[in-house]
């Protein structure tokens, strides 16, 4: 019997007479059900081959699908990426003048603002090292003095209650202006960021300077 | 397309319902298997596309029937073989070894329609005799009864003068497939080898 008789046989591709001749003889040949059992399995194993192999090539296409979908998503996160880049320049530059134009302005207003140093009776509040070096220009020395006397801690050898209450309101009102003339300091150097820290501490104290303070904080 | 029409168009031999069979539970599938499987998705794939390969020799031989569908859906049955799968390769040294799994698992009987059972001596030496073909027979064998392309398309596709050439070629390397199946099988049957 040919191949191609078992193959028509195998695929339903004969007519109902040639059917049961082959039926026929399939019944009575031995060698010939072999023969047809042995092709059968033979194209059953060729099928299962062809389908693993197809399942293969489609799962390249799948994986080419998603290398390419990845590629395009990797582009756009490049245009992204550099807009992203762009944007950030834009804001350190802007950064950049911002803080220039803050600098000219705290100290300008810095330069505009006298310091009343004396007391009512014509008494230094503080050190006059402190205030000479601050009238002179020398902020860096002005700032160590200053720091020196924020150190100093409150002593009063008078035992007298009323004498130590009265040289506590001394102490406390000579941090105040160590404060505002610190604050003056830094304005005056262009360190608009400590200076802004400084006068909000001082606009919400008791002190003296509170209005000061307020005010700069408004204009600036 | 519906699980009976995907039987019936297998059973006829469509590749674009075995296709479809395919694409339509594939990423279910490897999240399926990711729950107890922490190897890798080539694995994984691989898995899935003999569980998908085992489903197709069920209907092709018709053990797996529309009737059969009252049971179970297709996808149960694929999911089904899938599991079995899994624990065969969970059971094997080389993963036991790797500790890929993240929990015990065991096989999946009842759902099944059919015993599975490891394929038969006579199965595996045809299986392996197909495995080896070289080319021509490779390429013409597999045109004419996986893609079920014409004698006309595959002269056309393979470069044969005509029709007949074809035919007469994939004639000749199925008589050699069957030579040279048959001389394995005696072999076995006369111990030969063993």
């Amino acid at each position: 019997m040919n191949q191609e008789s078992i193959d028509r046989y195998l695929t339903g591709q004969m007519s109902q007479q040639e059917r049961e001749l082959f039926d026929k003889q399939l019944e009575e040949d031995v060698a010939l059900r072999e023969q047809v059992a042995l092709h059968r399995d033979i194209v059953t194993s060729l099928k299962l081959k062809g389908a693993k192999a197809h399942l293969q090539a489609l799962e390249e296409e799948i994986a080419a699908e998603q290398k390419a979908a990845a590629k395009q998503r990797s582009r756009r996160g490049w245009v992204w990426g550099w807009l992203t880049c762009a944007v950030a320049g834009c804001l350190v530059i802007g950064g950049f003048i911002y803080h220039d134009a803050k600098v000219d302005a705290y100290r300008s207003y810095a330069m505009g603002v006298s310091y009343d140093y004396t007391t009512a009776r014509g008494g230094e509040i503080v050190d006059s090292q402190i205030t000479s070096a601050f009238e002179s220009g020398e902020y860096e020395k002005t700032l160590e003095l200053i720091e020196k006397a924020e150190q100093r801690a409150f002593v009063c050898d008078d035992p007298h209650p009323e004498q130590q209450a009265q040289a506590r309101i001394e102490y406390e009102i000579e941090r105040d202006h160590l404060l505002w003339l610190k604050t003056l300091t830094l304005m005056r150097q262009g360190e608009w960021w400590q200076a802004r820290k400084l006068l909000k501490e001082i606009a919400a104290s008791e002190s003296e300077y509170r209005e000061e303070a307020q005010q700069a904080l408004d204009e600036l | 397309m519906t699980d009976p029409q995907i039987i019936r168009e297998i059973a006829e031999g469509n590749q674009r319902a075995f296709t479809e069979l395919y694409n339509m539970y594939r990423a279910e599938f490897i999240g399926y298997v990711r729950k107890s499987f922490r190897g890798g998705d080539d694995t994984i794939i691989d898995l899935y596309q003999d569980a998908c390969v085992a489903l197709y020799e069920n209907i092709i031989k018709g053990r797996l029937t529309v009737e059969q569908l009252t049971h179970a859906s297709l996808k149960t049955y694929l999911f089904c073989i899938g599991r079995n799968k899994l624990v065969d390769m969970y059971r094997s040294r080389e993963f036991k070894r790797r500790r890929d799994f993240i929990e015990n698992i065991d096989y999946i009987h009842d759902k099944l329609p059919w015993q599975e059972e490891e394929p038969s001596e006579r199965e595996v030496v045809i299986r392996q005799a197909v495995a080896k073909m070289t080319e021509p027979c490779n390429t013409i064998l597999l045109k004419f009864y996986w893609e079920q392309k014409s004698m006309q398309e595959i002269a056309q596709e393979c470069g044969y003068n005509n029709p007949d050439s074809a035919k007469t070629q994939k004639s000749k390397c199925m008589t050699k497939l069957k030579v040279y199946i048959t001389k394995q099988l005696q072999r076995d049957e006369s111990g030969e080898y063993r």
